[in-house]
């Protein structure tokens, strides 16, 4: 094989891996809006769930490739230090609401007694503040 | 007797001050690795800790995958390599700390020595640091400051990537108390 074309292939391998590299390195943070929800459930029966048995709620719904489709009524909107747009759905569980996080700098609109569906990942349960969702996104 | 009725009623109320409890929703935990061939930082917003000051008792709490990186490939990295946060959601620190000294209903700047137990990544480990509070007009901010090393808690780092992961990480922990009412 003629050695220009060899050292093509090589600076085209190497362009190629490079690009990849660069892309994936700084892919941009996405949130769940176009994810397939592996679950549909009120927020209610997700703070319920964890309030049962939190074990049993970490290992169905506490994963990377587990997305979540939410129903449930606005309680409080605010948002946090770090930027984070944050909604907390109504539960009737104590201590077991559902805190849906949006991406920081994402802006939310939603107003308390408001019905809505909401798509993200769920990341756990902390002790007085209820059932965590990152990656958030209104879908209605 | 009212002497007596006012001087219960007194100690009464001074009793529930001194032996109230105070909580955050919003602690911020923001940890730092230095290394010379790379910085890298995450923060957490959403962590819950509760001081009883009767007991001197101290939890806090976070949520692995609730760090938050500059790169998303980082993130996920450190959320499906090293701390593998499918299988270890939630990390905690359970402890103690003489919080009797703290007057928190007045003005005041005060340095508590706190002990415990951090659990992460399935392993326990003693841990131990000053926590500052400090505060003013009625606003009562605590902050703490210390180190932990991976290893400790048999997070596992490829040779490839070593050079660029401190073994000596630090944590610093920062939130603004309220009574539990």
């Amino acid at each position: 094989m003629n050695k220009k074309v060899v050292i093509i292939i090589l600076l085209s391998l190497i362009a190629i891996v490079g690009s990849v590299a660069y892309y994936m390195w700084n892919k941009p943070k996405t949130n769940a809006a176009d994810v397939k929800p592996n679950y549909i459930l009120p927020a209610d029966s997700l703070g319920a769930a964890f309030a049962k048995n939190e074990d049993a709620a970490n290992a169905k719904f506490v994963k990377d490739a587990v997305a979540l489709e939410i129903q449930g009524v606005v309680d409080t909107v605010f948002v946090n230090e770090g930027n984070e747009s944050v909604i907390q759905l109504m539960t009737t569980t104590p201590d077991y609401a559902v805190k849906c996080y949006f991406l920081a700098g994402e802006s939310v609109s939603a107003s308390k007694g408001e019905k809505v569906v909401i798509k993200g990942f769920c990341t756990g349960y902390l002790m007085m503040d209820g059932v965590q969702m990152s990656k958030c996104a209104i879908i209605k | 007797m009212k002497k007596l009725i006012l001087a219960t009623a007194l100690v009464t109320i001074s009793f529930g001050a001194s032996a109230q409890r105070y909580f955050s929703k919003t602690a911020h935990i923001k940890f730092f690795s230095h290394t010379s061939a790379e910085d890298i930082k995450a923060d957490n917003y959403k962590s819950t800790i509760i001081i009883d000051q009767a007991t001197g008792a101290v939890q806090v709490e976070t949520l692995i995958k609730s760090f938050e990186f500059e790169k998303a490939l980082m993130q996920e990295h450190f959320n499906e390599n090293y701390l593998e946060s499918d299988k270890y959601p939630k990390a905690n620190f359970k402890g103690k700390g003489d919080f009797s000294k703290v007057n928190f209903a007045a003005d005041g700047n005060y340095s508590v020595n706190v002990a415990g137990q951090m659990t992460m990544h399935g392993a326990m480990k003693d841990v131990s640091a000053i926590a500052t509070i400090k505060i003013v007009g009625g606003k009562i901010d605590g902050s703490t400051k210390f180190y932990v090393n991976p290893r400790d808690y048999n997070v596992q780092i490829p040779d490839v990537v070593k050079g660029q992961i401190s073994e000596k990480i630090e944590v610093t922990v920062k939130a603004t108390l309220q009574p539990l009412k």
